[in-house]
């Protein structure tokens, strides 16, 4: 190893903090060489020239104080009222009704607010058009352009075990079938099942006027079973199912 | 009264695990008194600063050279091992978590200290701030002892702090490389560079008051 390297190790050197085989070196080294060996001594009197740095002597009552202060801080904060017991001198009964009374307004509001708003969806879905029997043969150019979607009856899924099945406007000229766009209709509530084999099959709901009632026609998923409801024009929930 | 019962069933736990066998070497004196201060005996706890107020203040001192901060150092450092005492097991090295805490608050302390000057070797030796030695007729020896310390306080000041915290944990306070290392929460080769360097620089810094100084 040269001076330069040797230098670099001896402040580890004088307090043996250095490897076996690299203090073995060191020490080889400073056997041989003068001027290593005169800066390494100036290390060890550097070392205990530091080591001779003593501490100024603290009397009994620093000490004391220094406790005093420490238990007193000690005190002040385990006597300091945590964020509970704050809230505690308030608790009492009529404070607990009060505050179950509001809870409980508070979450029948909220159930309400969360139907109404299940409803209100309902009504703002109802944007697909679906043209009456009449219609479709006077212009089945506009027909064949509806995209499927806008054919589609909608669906809203309110829950994943109930979905409300509803038709959408129907739009005809016929003035007594207008009469059914201030009302639409909401005819199905079922299980997702029953609704899976409408989706596909019954959105060919026929809305035809007759001298008296109304007629609405449903084809199912199977081919031979067709719902047809009757009900008076002026109440139109009163029908009957053939 | 209270507290001191439930100390002394905890004691008697101890006592107890002693006489089974199953924790020989967790009985020690400041086991016993950790475990009482962590059920709230504040008298333990008062005897566990006693044990231990003139290490962390002198070492508090020899990182900070300033009695007014080892004090405001020594009662922080107190303070935070009160709030953790209960996190602690008092088999482990009571010892080292202290010194750890105090170099942590020690460490705080100097860094809001030294913010805005640090003191350096160079600026010392510029600004021709070394201290004067005592002159040929000062002869008494308290005098010159005083003046040396004073160097030396000085010459640790110069250092930066994590320089100054391994060569004092490892040089002043005695403890092994490794001992600094886990205290100072850094690997053992980093802190031999440390010291190494903080070596160097208390030499040059000898040196060049000596030569002030001149022969004699």
């Amino acid at each position: 190893m040269s001076c330069t390297q040797i230098e670099k190790l001896i402040p580890l050197y004088i307090s043996g903090d250095l490897p076996p085989h690299a203090e073995h070196a060191v020490c080889d080294h400073l056997a041989s060489c003068e001027r290593c060996a005169r800066i390494a001594g100036e290390f060890e009197e550097s070392q205990d020239w530091l080591r001779s740095f003593t501490t100024p002597h603290f009397d009994q009552p620093v000490f004391d104080k220094l406790r005093d202060t420490v238990r007193r801080e000690i005190t002040r904060v385990q006597s300091r009222p945590s964020l509970f017991e704050l809230f505690t001198p308030l608790w009492n009964i009529r404070f607990a009704l009060v505050s179950a009374s509001a809870l409980l307004l508070l979450v029948a509001g909220l159930i309400f607010y969360l139907n109404h708003q299940t409803v209100s969806s309902i009504d703002l879905v109802h944007e697909g058009k679906i043209e009456s029997s009449q219609n479709k043969t006077e212009n089945p150019t506009r027909n064949s352009q509806m995209s499927g979607e806008q054919q589609k009856t909608n669906v809203i899924r309110s829950s994943p075990r109930r979905i409300i099945y509803t038709l959408p406007y129907v739009s005809t000229p016929d003035p007594k079938t207008i009469a059914l766009k201030s009302n639409p209709l909401e005819l199905w509530l079922v299980t997702g099942e029953a609704v899976n084999s409408l989706i596909d099959e019954s959105q060919t709901a026929e809305v035809d006027s007759m001298q008296e009632m109304m007629r609405f026609e449903f084809q199912t998923a199977d081919p031979n079973i067709r719902i047809i409801w009757l009900t008076p024009k002026e109440s139109k929930h009163n029908g009957e199912t053939r | 009264m209270h507290g001191e019962t439930r100390a002394d069933l905890m004691d008697f736990a101890l006592v107890a695990d002693k006489l089974s066998g199953q924790s020989d070497e967790k009985i020690t004196p400041v086991a016993r008194l950790i475990t009482r201060a962590q059920s709230g005996d504040l008298t333990a706890f008062d005897q566990l600063m006693i044990n231990h107020q003139q290490k962390v203040i002198t070492l508090a001192w020899r990182l900070l050279g300033n009695p007014d901060d080892a004090r405001d150092a020594a009662q922080e450092t107190f303070l935070r091992v009160y709030k953790h005492l209960k996190n602690v097991d008092p088999a482990r090295d009571f010892s080292g978590w202290l010194y750890r805490i105090a170099v942590n608050v020690c460490r705080d302390i100097a860094r809001k200290r030294l913010r805005g000057h640090q003191i350096s070797l160079e600026a010392e030796i510029e600004a021709g701030k070394l201290i004067e030695p005592a002159g040929p007729h000062n002869t008494e020896r308290v005098a010159i002892h005083a003046e040396e310390q004073a160097i030396i306080a000085r010459a640790l000041a110069t250092l930066p702090v994590k320089e100054r915290m391994a060569i004092v944990l490892r040089d002043l306070e005695g403890l092994s490389t490794e001992e600094v290392a886990r205290i100072l929460g850094s690997s053992p080769v980093t802190v031999r560079s440390q010291i190494s360097s903080a070596r160097s620089k208390i030499r040059a810094y000898r040196e060049r008051w000596l030569k002030k100084r001149g022969p004699g």
